[in-house]
Parts: C-alpha cells; sequence; structure tokens
C-alpha cells in the first residue's frame, strides 16, 4: 500500500502551492478570529471592566450633582414664585393654590406623626434550594405600602422615595426599584398618618399583616415597627408629567 | 512542499491576530461548523498527499464545498428544527480522527525508515 513515504502534491505547479497556500490561510484566518470572538465573550478584559466601572461611577457623580442643582433651582423657582406674587393678592392666592397641590401631590417635604418600618434580608442559609424566600421582594412592599395607604397614611417613603401618583416599586434582577431609583436591604419605609392606626393595619389588621405574622418571623426576615411622634418625608424626587393626557372640559 | 501549507497557517494566523471581523453570534456557529469541514478537507488533501493522489481540484472543491455545505446544511436544519450540525459534528468528527490516525501511521513508517538508514 505505501509506495514509500514521500510527501508529493502530484504535480509541483506553482498554482497548486499557491491553493493551498491560500485555502490554509483562509482557513486558519477564520478558526483565529472564531477563537478571538469568543474569548472575547467569555472574559471581558479586565481593562474594560475597570473602563466600565470607572464609566459607571462618574455617571453617578454626575447624577449626584444634577439632584442637588435641581434641588437648588426648585428652590429659587419657589422664592421668585412668592416674590413675584407678594402685593398682589390674585397672585398671592393662586401661589398658594399651587403650594397646597404641591404638598398634596408629594412634590414638597412634609413631615407629621407616623410610623418608621423597617426589614432586613434573612440570612439565606447553607444549600438552600429555595433562596428566594429569605429576601424581602418588591411585591412585599408594594403589598404593604398598600396596607399603609389603606390603612389612611397620608404619605409614604422608601429609602428615601417618596411614593406618588406617578411611584413605581418594580424588581429588576437582584435588586428593587424604587421610582427608578435602586434600593436595598435594608428597607426603611416611613409613613406619616395616625401612629396606631398604621402600626395595626400592618401588622394585625391590614392586607399585608399576613407577612409579618406568618411569612417574616417564619424565614427570619427581621422587622421593627416603631410609633413615632415626628416623622419627615422627603420630596418625590422626579418630574410629575402628563405628555398625552389632556384637561376635559 | 510541506512548508507552503506552513507560509498560509502562519500568515493566516498572523491576519486572524491583528484584524478582527465581528461575526454575528448567531452565524458564529456556522462559521465554527464549517472549519470543521475544513480542517478534515486540509487532513484528507494532505493524507492524499502523502499517498501521491493529491489532486488540487478535488482538494479545493472538497474545502469550499465541504465548508459551505456544512454551515448551510446546519443553518437549514436549525431553521426547520432538525439538528442537523448533529450529523456534520459526527461525520467530519470520524473523518478528522480517521485521517489523524493514517497520518500518524505515516510519519511513523517514515521515522523508522529515517532511523533505518
Amino acid at each position: 500500500m505505501l509506495r514509500g513515504v514521500r510527501f508529493s502534491f502530484g504535480s509541483r505547479e506553482v498554482a497548486s502551492m499557491i491553493a493551498i497556500a491560500f485555502v490554509i490561510a483562509a482557513a486558519s484566518f477564520a478558526g483565529t478570529v472564531l477563537v478571538k470572538q469568543r474569548a472575547g465573550l467569555e472574559a471581558p478584559p479586565a481593562g474594560r471592566r475597570g473602563e466600565l466601572i470607572d464609566r459607571i461611577t462618574a455617571a453617578e457623580a454626575e447624577n449626584r450633582r444634577l439632584v442637588q442643582e435641581i434641588e437648588s433651582l426648585r428652590k429659587r423657582l419657589q422664592a421668585l414664585e412668592r416674590a413675584s406674587a407678594s402685593g398682589n393678592s390674585q397672585l398671592e392666592k393662586l401661589n398658594a393654590e399651587v403650594r397646597r397641590l404641591r404638598f398634596i401631590a408629594a412634590l414638597v417635604p412634609a413631615y407629621g406623626p407616623g410610623i418608621v418600618l423597617t426589614l432586613r434580608d434573612a440570612r439565606i442559609p447553607a444549600n438552600e434550594e429555595n433562596p428566594q424566600n429569605y429576601i424581602v421582594h418588591d411585591y412585599d412592599l408594594r403589598e404593604i405600602i398598600n396596607g399603609l395607604l389603606a390603612a389612611g397614611a397620608e404619605g409614604v417613603a422608601i429609602n428615601g422615595e417618596r411614593i406618588s401618583s406617578a411611584s413605581s416599586i418594580r424588581c429588576v434582577g437582584p435588586t428593587i426599584l424604587v421610582n427608578a431609583r435602586r434600593i436595598a436591604s435594608p428597607y426603611t419605609i416611613v409613613a406619616v398618618g395616625d401612629p396606631d392606626a398604621l402600626s395595626d393595619a400592618l401588622t394585625r389588621t391590614g392586607p399585608a399583616s399576613h407577612l409579618f405574622s406568618q411569612v417574616f418571623p417564619l424565614y427570619g426576615i427581621q422587622f421593627s415597627v416603631q410609633k413615632k411622634a415626628r416623622v419627615e418625608l422627603p420630596r418625590y424626587q422626579r418630574e410629575l408629567r402628563l405628555d398625552y393626557a389632556k384637561v376635559v372640559k | 512542499m510541506l512548508w507552503i501549507s506552513l507560509i498560509g497557517l502562519v500568515l493566516g494566523i498572523g491576519l486572524g491576530v491583528v484584524y478582527s471581523v465581528p461575526i454575528p453570534l448567531v452565524y458564529a456557529k456556522y462559521l465554527g461548523l464549517a472549519i470543521l469541514a475544513s480542517f478534515d478537507s486540509l487532513l484528507g488533501g494532505l493524507r492524499a498527499g502523502f499517498e501521491h493522489s493529491f489532486d488540487r481540484n478535488v482538494f479545493l472543491t472538497g474545502f469550499f464545498f465541504n465548508g459551505a455545505a456544512a454551515a448551510l446544511l446546519s443553518y437549514l436544519g436549525d431553521r426547520i428544527g432538525v439538528e442537523i450540525y448533529l450529523a456534520v459534528i459526527f461525520v467530519f468528527g470520524t473523518r478528522i480522527f480517521n485521517n489523524l490516525a493514517v497520518l500518524r501511521r505515516y510519519a511513523l513508517s517514515w521515522l523508522q525508515a529515517r532511523s533505518k538508514k
């Protein structure tokens, strides 16, 4: 079978050699490109990751600065409103109405008697099959907020995010977004209203009471409810916008 | 005449390292299968060279046709929900190992013939 071990392309034409070189080059090029791409997919280079972290940190710092700027501009706006209205009884009346509506719409900070509820995720036991049970979920928070509002709370905030008519409490991956801002355990829920009624509704009679009597104790989620003579609520930070709705005449 | 293949190999890898061609993830799989088929053609060509039956046209058509067929059939299979790519992996995988086994034998007899001299 073996006619002596010698390698041969049959004819030693230059065209054959070029064709073979070209084909091998094409195959190894495609292979290398594919290997490079896969390697890039599996582990983003440390340099790029660091760069992304830097960009996020910078964006967050810029965000904080802009929030402060918005706050100072709002103060100036309100001062200007008051100043331009002074002396004109018509405008003063309108201005008072604007302030009242802002207050109702949660667009200004508020204070009053109320309760402070804190919740802390439980430690997840090793080898636990369902770690979901040991953490506070967005739907837990929604149920608690609904219970507080049903019991007559006049204003509620979670971790410094005031709940307004346009608020959202959503779950995104492992974190909870309140008003599109990321929050995490421990959760501090502040509510203004009759402290006894709120506390009662929360843990004994309201729609969320089963959480406090059964679910949280079972999984070791820590909570405490404190009645207070004075609690403070921040303002709702975002704009209340109506882009599509119009007034019915 | 093997050095010409080495030049091609080095050239191809070099170009691949220097230039990046983004391949859409959906198609990366088919390119991989095409490379598998082409690799089989390369080994087949090497084997044919040792057997003095190398034919340039057979080699070139086999290289491109097998690669394209592997990619296209797998693509078609994925469209209709049949995993034809498994057949590509099986057929060309088997052939690659067969070719490698034959090439190993040629390499061994070449080494033995040399040591006798």
